[in-house]
C-alpha cells in the first residue's frame, strides 16, 4: 500500500514535488496508509497537473483520452462477433461430473477436432494443434439441473456454430455407448436439439465506441469548469 | 463548513503546524478528515496566494506553515461570512 502511495507522488508535476515531495512523503509515513488514500493523492496530483493548464488544453487533452479511448474500442471491433449454438442433452439416473468428463474426454480426443475442423474449414489457416485448442475453448459444457447438461459451442459464422455442436453432440452420444468408456451404464441422450445461434454479448462495442469522444470531451468541459471556478473562490 | 483552504487557515490561526499536525487537529475541531493530496492541495494553493508561508525549520520534511497577516484577514472575512448564515439559519429555525 505504502509502495503505491509513493508511486502516486510520482504523478505530480516536477515543480511541485520538488517543493512539496519530500514533506507529502513523510506526511504518508506519519498518518498510515489508507485505500481511499490512493483516490485522494490521484486526484490531488490530477488537479496540480492541470492548476497551469488553460480551458483549451484540458478539453483537448480529455477529448485525446476520448480519441484513444476509441481507438481501443475500434481495436476491439477488429474482432469478429461470435455465435454460440447451445443443444441439452439429458442424462440417466442422474448428472455425474467424472463419469461425463470421461465420455467427453473420449468424445473429445484430438483426431476427433481434428476432423471436425477440417470437416467445417474452422480456423482458417491456423496450424491444427492451434487450432484444436481454440476450439476446446469455445466449447462449454454445464449442468444445467439435476439430470440435464448445456452442450454449447461460440464461432464467427452461426450455420457453422450449429452444425459443430449438433456434430459435437452426436460424439458424445456415440462415445457414451462405448462400455470401455461408460462403465457406469450412464444414458444420455438429445433433450433439444443446438437451437439458432445467439450472438454474444460484445454486440454492443459500437455504441461503446461511439460515445468515447464526446464523452471524453464533456468530462473535459466539466472538469475545467470545476477547476476555474475553485480558482476563482480561492482568489477571491 | 468542508473548504480545505478554509480548515488549514483555521488550524493554523491557532499556532505553526506541519502537515500532519494539521490533519489530526482538523479530525479535532471539525470533524473531517482530509486526505494527503486534499491536504497539500490547499496548503499549495494558499502559499500561492500568500495566505500561509512556510516556516524555518531543520526538519525539512515535517515543514511546518504560519498563517500570514493576508490569511488572517481572509480567514476572517469567510468566517463573518459563515458567522452570518449561521445566525440568519439558526433564527429562521427557530421562528419556523
Amino acid at each position: 500500500m505504502k509502495r503505491v502511495l509513493r508511486f502516486l507522488i510520482y504523478l505530480y508535476p516536477a515543480w511541485w514535488r520538488r517543493r512539496y515531495g519530500r514533506e507529502l512523503e513523510a506526511l504518508l509515513e506519519d498518518s498510515g496508509s489508507r485505500w481511499r488514500d490512493v483516490w485522494d493523492l490521484f486526484r490531488g496530483a490530477t488537479e496540480m497537473q492541470m492548476s497551469k493548464w488553460t480551458f483549451a488544453a484540458i478539453v483537448v487533452a480529455c477529448g485525446i483520452a476520448g480519441l484513444v479511448l476509441s481507438c481501443v474500442g475500434a481495436l476491439s471491433m477488429s474482432i469478429p462477433y461470435r455465435y454460440r449454438s447451445t443443444a441439452i442433452l439429458k442424462i440417466e439416473p442422474a448428472f455425474n461430473t467424472d463419469a461425463l468428463n470421461r465420455v467427453v474426454d473420449a468424445a473429445f480426443a484430438p483426431q476427433a477436432l481434428s476432423d471436425i475442423i477440417r470437416q467445417e474449414h474452422l480456423y482458417g489457416e491456423a496450424p491444427i494443434d492451434r487450432s484444436i485448442d481454440r476450439l476446446r475453448r469455445a466449447i462449454l459444457i454445464r449442468p444445467t439441473g439435476s439430470n440435464l447438461a448445456q452442450v454449447s459451442f461460440a464461432y464467427e459464422n452461426p450455420a457453422q456454430a450449429q452444425r459443430v455442436t449438433q456434430n459435437l453432440i452426436g460424439r458424445i452420444i456415440s462415445a457414451n455407448v462405448n462400455p470401455s468408456v461408460n462403465p457406469n451404464g450412464l444414458r444420455i441422450e438429445f433433450d433439444a436439439s443446438p437451437g439458432p445461434p445467439k450472438r454474444q454479448f460484445e454486440g454492443k462495442r459500437l455504441s461503446l465506441v461511439g460515445l468515447g469522444l464526446p464523452t471524453g470531451m464533456l468530462f473535459g468541459v466539466a472538469l475545467a469548469l470545476i477547476l476555474r471556478r475553485r480558482r476563482a473562490r480561492t482568489a477571491s | 463548513m468542508s473548504d480545505p483552504t478554509l480548515l488549514v487557515l483555521a488550524s493554523l490561526a491557532e499556532g505553526d503546524k506541519h502537515g500532519y499536525a494539521m490533519m489530526e487537529d482538523i479530525e479535532l475541531f471539525a470533524g473531517v478528515r482530509l486526505g494527503p493530496g486534499t491536504l497539500y492541495g490547499a496548503i499549495t494553493r494558499l502559499e500561492e496566494r500568500g495566505w500561509i508561508g512556510p516556516v524555518k525549520t531543520r526538519d525539512e520534511r515535517r515543514q511546518p506553515y504560519r498563517i500570514t497577516a493576508a490569511g488572517q484577514e481572509h480567514l476572517a472575512e469567510q468566517l463573518a461570512s459563515l458567522n452570518r448564515v449561521v445566525k440568519t439559519g439558526l433564527s429562521r429555525l427557530k421562528q419556523a
